[in-house]
Protein backbone atom coordinates (compact mmCIF):
# COMPACT_ATOMS: atom_id res chain seq x y z
CA UNK A 1 0.00 0.00 0.00
CA UNK A 2 1.36 3.41 -0.88
CA UNK A 3 0.64 6.52 1.16
CA UNK A 4 -0.36 9.53 -0.93
CA UNK A 5 2.45 12.10 -1.27
CA UNK A 6 0.86 14.99 0.67
CA UNK A 7 -0.09 12.64 3.51
CA UNK A 8 3.46 11.23 3.63
CA UNK A 9 4.84 14.74 3.99
CA UNK A 10 2.49 15.46 6.86
CA UNK A 11 3.66 12.23 8.46
CA UNK A 12 7.31 13.29 8.19
CA UNK A 13 6.46 16.74 9.52
CA UNK A 14 4.53 15.35 12.49
CA UNK A 15 7.41 12.95 13.28
CA UNK A 16 9.87 15.86 13.26
CA UNK A 17 7.57 17.89 15.51
CA UNK A 18 7.20 14.92 17.87
CA UNK A 19 11.00 14.57 18.12
CA UNK A 20 11.36 18.33 18.71
CA UNK A 21 8.75 18.24 21.49
CA UNK A 22 10.51 15.24 23.06
CA UNK A 23 13.82 17.13 23.01
CA UNK A 24 12.19 20.21 24.56
CA UNK A 25 10.64 17.98 27.22
CA UNK A 26 13.99 16.37 27.99
CA UNK A 27 15.64 19.80 28.21
CA UNK A 28 12.92 21.00 30.59
CA UNK A 29 13.41 17.91 32.78
CA UNK A 30 17.20 18.49 32.81
CA UNK A 31 16.66 22.11 33.85
CA UNK A 32 14.34 21.04 36.66
CA UNK A 33 16.90 18.53 37.94
CA UNK A 34 20.10 20.59 37.62
CA UNK A 35 18.84 24.07 38.50
CA UNK A 36 19.98 24.58 42.10
CA UNK A 37 19.54 27.16 44.81
CA UNK A 38 22.64 29.22 45.55
CA UNK A 39 23.84 30.52 48.90
CA UNK A 40 23.76 34.32 49.24
CA UNK A 41 26.89 35.48 51.06
CA UNK A 42 26.15 39.17 51.61
CA UNK A 43 24.11 42.11 50.48
CA UNK A 44 24.70 45.82 50.04
CA UNK A 45 22.13 48.57 50.02
CA UNK A 46 22.45 50.82 46.97
CA UNK A 47 19.33 52.81 47.76
CA UNK A 48 16.21 52.04 49.78
CA UNK A 49 14.73 49.97 46.96
CA UNK A 50 17.87 48.52 45.37
CA UNK A 51 20.08 45.82 46.85
CA UNK A 52 23.13 44.03 45.49
CA UNK A 53 23.46 40.41 46.58
CA UNK A 54 26.69 38.44 46.40
CA UNK A 55 26.09 34.80 45.51
CA UNK A 56 28.48 31.89 45.81
CA UNK A 57 28.43 30.43 42.30
CA UNK A 58 30.65 29.99 39.27
CA UNK A 59 30.90 32.15 36.20
CA UNK A 60 29.70 29.51 33.75
CA UNK A 61 26.33 28.94 35.40
CA UNK A 62 23.29 30.95 34.50
CA UNK A 63 22.69 32.57 37.89
CA UNK A 64 19.67 34.76 38.53
CA UNK A 65 17.33 36.00 41.23
CA UNK A 66 14.29 33.75 41.02
CA UNK A 67 12.13 35.22 43.75
CA UNK A 68 11.85 38.19 46.08
CA UNK A 69 9.23 37.89 48.80
CA UNK A 70 8.65 40.98 50.90
CA UNK A 71 6.93 41.06 54.27
CA UNK A 72 6.79 43.76 56.93
CA UNK A 73 9.88 42.34 58.68
CA UNK A 74 11.80 40.37 56.05
CA UNK A 75 12.89 40.35 52.43
CA UNK A 76 13.44 36.77 51.28
CA UNK A 77 15.61 36.49 48.17
CA UNK A 78 16.22 33.27 46.29
CA UNK A 79 19.06 32.92 43.80
CA UNK A 80 19.30 29.88 41.55
CA UNK A 81 22.03 28.72 39.18
CA UNK A 82 21.71 26.53 36.13
CA UNK A 83 25.02 24.95 35.14
CA UNK A 84 25.74 24.60 31.43
CA UNK A 85 25.47 21.10 29.95
CA UNK A 86 29.18 21.19 29.06
CA UNK A 87 31.50 22.83 31.58
CA UNK A 88 34.94 24.16 30.92
CA UNK A 89 37.57 24.57 33.64
CA UNK A 90 38.38 27.88 35.29
CA UNK A 91 35.03 29.22 36.41
CA UNK A 92 34.47 27.29 39.59
CA UNK A 93 34.06 28.89 42.98
CA UNK A 94 33.66 32.47 41.82
CA UNK A 95 31.35 35.05 43.24
CA UNK A 96 28.65 36.84 41.41
CA UNK A 97 26.77 40.02 42.26
CA UNK A 98 23.17 40.54 41.25
CA UNK A 99 20.87 43.52 41.54
CA UNK A 100 17.58 43.12 43.40
CA UNK A 101 14.83 45.71 43.08
CA UNK A 102 12.39 45.94 45.99
CA UNK A 103 8.75 46.96 45.92
CA UNK A 104 9.02 48.82 49.25
CA UNK A 105 11.99 50.53 50.95
CA UNK A 106 14.29 48.08 52.77
CA UNK A 107 14.13 50.08 56.02
CA UNK A 108 15.10 47.88 58.97
CA UNK A 109 13.87 44.64 57.43
CA UNK A 110 16.04 41.51 57.58
CA UNK A 111 17.29 40.03 54.31
CA UNK A 112 16.80 36.27 54.28
CA UNK A 113 18.40 33.76 51.94
CA UNK A 114 15.57 31.79 50.36
CA UNK A 115 17.77 28.71 49.84
CA UNK A 116 18.96 28.32 53.44
CA UNK A 117 16.40 30.33 55.38
CA UNK A 118 19.20 32.16 57.20
CA UNK A 119 19.76 35.88 57.53
CA UNK A 120 22.12 37.37 54.96
CA UNK A 121 25.06 39.46 56.21
CA UNK A 122 25.01 43.16 55.44
CA UNK A 123 28.14 44.81 54.11
CA UNK A 124 29.19 48.12 52.65
CA UNK A 125 32.33 46.82 50.95
CA UNK A 126 33.25 45.08 47.73
CA UNK A 127 34.64 41.56 47.69
CA UNK A 128 37.10 40.33 48.90
CA UNK A 129 36.81 42.56 51.99
CA UNK A 130 33.05 42.30 52.51
CA UNK A 131 33.29 40.77 55.99
CA UNK A 132 35.76 43.22 57.52
CA UNK A 133 34.44 44.79 60.76
CA UNK A 134 34.47 48.30 59.26
CA UNK A 135 32.29 47.06 56.40
CA UNK A 136 29.48 45.65 58.52
CA UNK B 1 -5.03 22.68 -12.92
CA UNK B 2 -2.18 21.40 -10.77
CA UNK B 3 -2.72 21.60 -6.99
CA UNK B 4 0.18 23.35 -5.18
CA UNK B 5 2.14 20.72 -3.27
CA UNK B 6 2.86 20.82 0.48
CA UNK B 7 6.58 20.98 -0.25
CA UNK B 8 6.33 24.16 -2.23
CA UNK B 9 3.85 25.81 0.20
CA UNK B 10 4.63 24.75 3.80
CA UNK B 11 8.23 23.63 3.75
CA UNK B 12 9.89 26.90 2.71
CA UNK B 13 7.87 28.71 5.37
CA UNK B 14 8.73 26.08 7.98
CA UNK B 15 12.37 26.16 6.96
CA UNK B 16 12.38 29.96 7.20
CA UNK B 17 10.73 29.86 10.63
CA UNK B 18 13.23 27.28 11.89
CA UNK B 19 16.10 29.35 10.51
CA UNK B 20 14.79 32.48 12.25
CA UNK B 21 14.41 30.55 15.52
CA UNK B 22 17.94 29.18 15.21
CA UNK B 23 19.43 32.61 14.52
CA UNK B 24 17.43 34.10 17.42
CA UNK B 25 18.68 31.35 19.78
CA UNK B 26 22.31 31.83 18.72
CA UNK B 27 22.00 35.61 19.03
CA UNK B 28 20.48 35.26 22.52
CA UNK B 29 23.29 32.96 23.62
CA UNK B 30 25.93 35.35 22.26
CA UNK B 31 24.30 38.34 23.96
CA UNK B 32 23.96 36.38 27.22
CA UNK B 33 27.61 35.36 27.04
CA UNK B 34 28.79 38.87 26.28
CA UNK B 35 26.75 40.39 29.11
CA UNK B 36 29.05 38.80 31.68
CA UNK B 37 31.69 41.23 32.78
CA UNK B 38 34.63 40.51 34.97
CA UNK B 39 34.93 43.53 37.23
CA UNK B 40 38.11 42.29 38.94
CA UNK B 41 40.55 45.16 39.29
CA UNK B 42 43.97 45.42 40.86
CA UNK B 43 46.42 48.30 41.08
CA UNK B 44 50.17 48.06 40.96
CA UNK B 45 51.41 51.40 42.19
CA UNK B 46 55.17 51.76 41.68
CA UNK B 47 55.11 55.50 42.17
CA UNK B 48 55.82 57.36 45.37
CA UNK B 49 52.35 58.89 45.27
CA UNK B 50 49.07 57.65 46.72
CA UNK B 51 46.11 57.17 44.40
CA UNK B 52 42.46 56.24 44.69
CA UNK B 53 40.47 53.92 42.44
CA UNK B 54 36.81 54.71 41.91
CA UNK B 55 34.39 52.05 40.70
CA UNK B 56 31.22 53.59 39.41
CA UNK B 57 28.63 50.89 38.75
CA UNK B 58 25.95 51.68 36.19
CA UNK B 59 23.18 51.08 38.74
CA UNK B 60 24.51 53.97 40.83
CA UNK B 61 26.81 52.53 43.47
CA UNK B 62 30.22 54.18 43.80
CA UNK B 63 33.16 52.68 45.68
CA UNK B 64 36.46 54.47 46.22
CA UNK B 65 39.48 52.48 47.37
CA UNK B 66 43.04 53.36 48.29
CA UNK B 67 46.00 52.51 46.08
CA UNK B 68 48.92 53.53 48.29
CA UNK B 69 52.42 54.28 47.03
CA UNK B 70 54.67 51.27 46.31
CA UNK B 71 51.85 48.74 46.89
CA UNK B 72 49.97 46.24 44.75
CA UNK B 73 46.35 46.14 45.89
CA UNK B 74 43.17 44.25 45.06
CA UNK B 75 40.40 46.77 44.43
CA UNK B 76 37.67 44.27 43.69
CA UNK B 77 38.14 40.56 43.66
CA UNK B 78 39.31 38.98 40.44
CA UNK B 79 36.91 36.12 41.01
CA UNK B 80 33.97 38.45 40.60
CA UNK B 81 32.16 37.91 37.33
CA UNK B 82 28.68 39.15 36.76
CA UNK B 83 26.20 41.17 34.87
CA UNK B 84 27.28 44.41 36.50
CA UNK B 85 28.98 47.04 34.42
CA UNK B 86 31.21 49.74 35.75
CA UNK B 87 33.49 52.61 34.93
CA UNK B 88 36.87 52.35 36.62
CA UNK B 89 38.72 55.57 37.36
CA UNK B 90 42.13 56.28 38.78
CA UNK B 91 42.13 59.39 40.94
CA UNK B 92 44.55 61.49 42.90
CA UNK B 93 43.61 62.02 46.56
CA UNK B 94 42.19 65.44 45.57
CA UNK B 95 39.70 63.48 43.36
CA UNK B 96 41.15 64.67 40.05
CA UNK B 97 40.86 61.93 37.42
CA UNK B 98 44.11 60.48 36.08
CA UNK B 99 42.60 57.75 33.91
CA UNK B 100 39.25 56.17 33.13
CA UNK B 101 38.35 52.74 31.73
CA UNK B 102 34.89 51.59 30.75
CA UNK B 103 33.79 47.98 31.28
CA UNK B 104 37.37 46.83 31.37
CA UNK B 105 37.23 43.10 31.78
CA UNK B 106 39.35 42.02 34.70
CA UNK B 107 42.55 43.95 34.63
CA UNK B 108 45.38 45.66 36.37
CA UNK B 109 46.05 49.39 36.58
CA UNK B 110 49.79 49.81 36.45
CA UNK B 111 51.22 53.09 37.69
CA UNK B 112 54.87 53.50 36.85
CA UNK B 113 57.48 55.34 38.90
CA UNK B 114 56.79 58.56 36.98
CA UNK B 115 53.09 58.36 37.90
CA UNK B 116 51.64 57.54 34.46
CA UNK B 117 48.98 54.84 34.40
CA UNK B 118 47.90 52.10 32.00
CA UNK B 119 45.30 49.34 32.12
CA UNK B 120 45.95 45.79 30.98
CA UNK B 121 45.40 42.14 31.76
CA UNK B 122 46.77 40.81 35.03
CA UNK B 123 48.94 37.73 35.30
CA UNK B 124 48.08 35.01 37.83
CA UNK B 125 51.33 35.85 39.64
CA UNK B 126 50.26 39.51 40.01
CA UNK B 127 46.78 38.57 41.22
CA UNK B 128 48.22 36.16 43.80
CA UNK B 129 50.38 38.88 45.35
CA UNK B 130 47.82 41.61 45.86
CA UNK B 131 47.16 43.20 49.24
CA UNK B 132 43.70 44.05 50.47
CA UNK B 133 42.98 47.73 50.66
CA UNK B 134 40.49 50.01 52.39
CA UNK B 135 37.50 51.87 51.06
CA UNK B 136 37.35 55.59 51.66
CA UNK B 137 34.49 58.00 52.06
CA UNK B 138 35.66 60.50 49.46
CA UNK B 139 35.30 61.41 45.78
CA UNK B 140 31.61 60.51 45.65
CA UNK B 141 31.70 57.16 47.48
CA UNK B 142 28.14 56.07 48.22
CA UNK B 143 28.71 53.41 50.88
CA UNK B 144 30.86 55.34 53.36
CA UNK B 145 30.39 58.73 54.97
CA UNK B 146 33.08 61.24 53.99
CA UNK B 147 36.28 61.03 56.05
CA UNK B 148 39.65 62.71 55.64
CA UNK B 149 41.82 60.61 53.30
CA UNK B 150 44.74 58.81 54.98
CA UNK B 151 45.92 55.92 52.80
CA UNK B 152 47.04 52.73 54.55
CA UNK B 153 46.93 49.04 53.72
CA UNK B 154 46.59 45.84 55.68
CA UNK B 155 49.00 43.13 54.48
CA UNK B 156 46.42 40.36 54.42
CA UNK B 157 46.38 39.67 50.71
CA UNK B 158 47.83 36.70 48.90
Amino acid sequence: MTIPKPRRRWLVLSTILFVVFCLIGMAACTILVTDRAVWIEYYRVVDQQTLVVGADTDSHSWTRVTSVVETATTVTITVRALPPPITSPGGAGQGLELIVKLRDPIGSRTVVDGSSGGAVAFTRCLPPTTMRPECL
Amino acid sequence: MQRPSLASKSHPRLRRTLRVLLVATIATLIVAGCSLHSIGVGVSNSSGEDFYVRLHYDYGEIHVLKAPAHKDVDVVWFGEVGELQATIELLRPDCSVVGSWRNASGGMITIDAAGSASFGPASEQQVANLYYTDEVGACGATQFPPVSPSPSVSPTGG
